[in-house]
């Protein structure tokens, strides 16, 4: 019969954390400019990046009011 | 036969003064359909056994009376970014088929008494890594040829509008949320709607019109349904026309009918940026195990990796100051106008920071009805786009069907 574990602080700790240990850390990318390779999407990235929006503005909208 | 190049007005004449079975219909259509199959045509599979079906099912309706209005008995095209029952998905082929149901869309149009009668391919994830270049091209080339009155798909960036552009054909991309988004392909949450491409903009409305409704699957839908009384509409005497840019011979025969036509703002910046943002995050993130198998998306999957929720989160909020400025640009307007030709575009960096490019890209992001046709040869009616603020499609279709009804038209291209 299997005996059941006790859930111990450390224990759920643990178990919180596995799933984030276990991605890998970035995916492979490299994040300097200069080693990237030109894109549409990161261009745009860029630009938009540069833009500032105001600061009242919320990232949530409804289509029809 | 006569049920090619006929409208689905058309058709269900026919079907209901008993000139034609509605089995007859589905056996012509899928032999039309047939020159279509094949690995590399528009057709990925034709479901004549169910489509019979159903057929009989309209006839036996017929004979005792029963009539569900002009959808019912006509075949139609479903594209594969859209799921249908029993079938697994293009985009999720591990789902096994008992547990496939039809999209929100196709199972309203079955509930009209249409019946679903081809696949027609896609190009991988939508063309989703072309950008601006990808297009619904299978859909547009079964209903410009005539071997079916209307088809489905699903527009995210403007694809199925480039289909029909370059095709020559209707399509209507309606407003965010009209149509559930139930059951169809997860290219972005935030900017798929379930379009139609038909031979009238009648039809297109008619579809709409049974494609619409609330749906609790679908988190985006405002449980509204679309009523298409075009008769309730802005009529073209006095309707206030922003022009983008429009045809010489479009923008005479506004003025000549009595539309009231100013010129459009200049877009705000971004759109375009905005828009790519927004479909590579959204896409990149549903799609990441299934992209990551497609040789042709790797450079696109790449990119939409290396995005951070900073930027998805500045695009968003840049999207909202746009929508914002959008219903205020259109707030002295009934209908913006856009040239085709531009935004028709075969390369897909070609001319891409254009105002009309930008007014398109800004309608898409602003969750507004957009109405194309594909332009008619020398004799038709030029091509277009139309678009407004958000449920504006009565306005729209009522504008399109006077056009259609100009000098300019013509119904069949063989003629």
């Amino acid at each position: 019969m299997k005996t059941p574990v006790r859930l111990t602080r450390r224990r759920l700790a643990a178990a919180l954390a596995a799933p984030f240990a276990a991605a890998p850390a970035t995916n492979a990318q490299p994040q300097q400019d200069g080693a990237r390779r030109p894109g549409r999407i990161r261009e745009a990235a860029a630009k938009l990046m540069a833009a500032r929006p105001g600061k009242n503005i919320s990232p949530a909208f409804r289509f029809i009011p | 036969m006569a049920q090619a190049y006929a409208s689905l007005l058309e058709l269900n004449g026919l079907l209901r003064s008993g000139a034609v079975k509605a089995r007859d219909i589905v056996r012509e259509a899928a032999r039309l359909l047939e020159a279509e199959a094949g690995p590399d045509g528009a057709v990925r599979r034709i479901l004549l056994d169910e489509a019979m079906e159903a057929a009989r099912g309209v006839e036996r309706e017929l004979k005792r009376g029963r009539t569900r209005g002009v959808l019912q008995g006509a075949p139609f095209g479903v594209s594969e970014l859209l799921q249908t029952a029993r079938r697994p998905p293009a985009w999720d082929p591990q789902t096994p088929p008992r547990e496939a149901e039809d999209a929100a869309a196709v199972s309203r149009l079955r509930g009209a008494r249409a019946a679903p009668l081809a696949l027609l391919a896609s190009p991988a994830f939508g063309g989703i890594a072309e950008g601006f270049g990808a297009r619904e091209d299978a859909c547009a080339r079964v209903v410009s040829r005539g071997l079916l009155p209307f088809a489905v798909s699903l527009d995210f960036n403007g694809n199925v509008l480039r289909a029909a552009l370059r095709r020559g054909c209707w399509a209507l991309r309606p407003t965010f949320g009209t149509v559930s988004g139930f059951g169809s392909a997860p290219l972005s949450w935030t900017l798929g709607a379930v379009s139609v491409l038909a031979r009238t903009p009648e039809d297109c409305g008619h579809v709409l019109a049974a494609m619409s409704g609330g749906d609790s699957r679908c988190p985006h839908s405002p449980g509204r349904t679309f009523r298409f009384v075009p008769q309730y509409a802005r009529p073209v005497r006095g309707l206030r026309v922003a022009d983008a840019g429009a045809e010489a011979g479009l923008r005479a025969w506004l003025e000549r009918q009595g539309a009231v036509l100013a010129a459009a703002q200049k877009p705000q910046a971004l759109p375009l940026e905005i828009l790519h943002a927004v479909t590579a995050a959204e896409a990149g993130e549903a799609l990441e195990q299934e992209l990551a198998r497609c040789g042709q998306c790797q450079h696109f999957l790449a990119q939409a990796r290396e995005l951070a929720a900073f930027e998805y989160l500045r695009a968003m909020r840049l999207r909202r100051s746009l929508l914002d400025w959008y219903n205020l640009a259109l707030a002295e307007a009934d209908v913006l106008v856009l040239p085709a030709e531009p935004w028709a575009m075969a390369e897909p960096e070609k001319g891409e920071n254009g105002a009309p490019q930008q007014w398109v890209a800004t309608a898409l992001l602003a969750g507004a009805p957009i109405l194309v046709w594909g332009g008619g040869g020398p004799r038709g009616l030029p091509a277009f786009g139309l678009t407004g603020r958000a449920g504006a499609e009565n306005t729209l279709l009522r504008l399109a069907g006077a056009l259609a009804q100009g000098p300019w038209h013509r119904k069949n291209p063989e003629d």
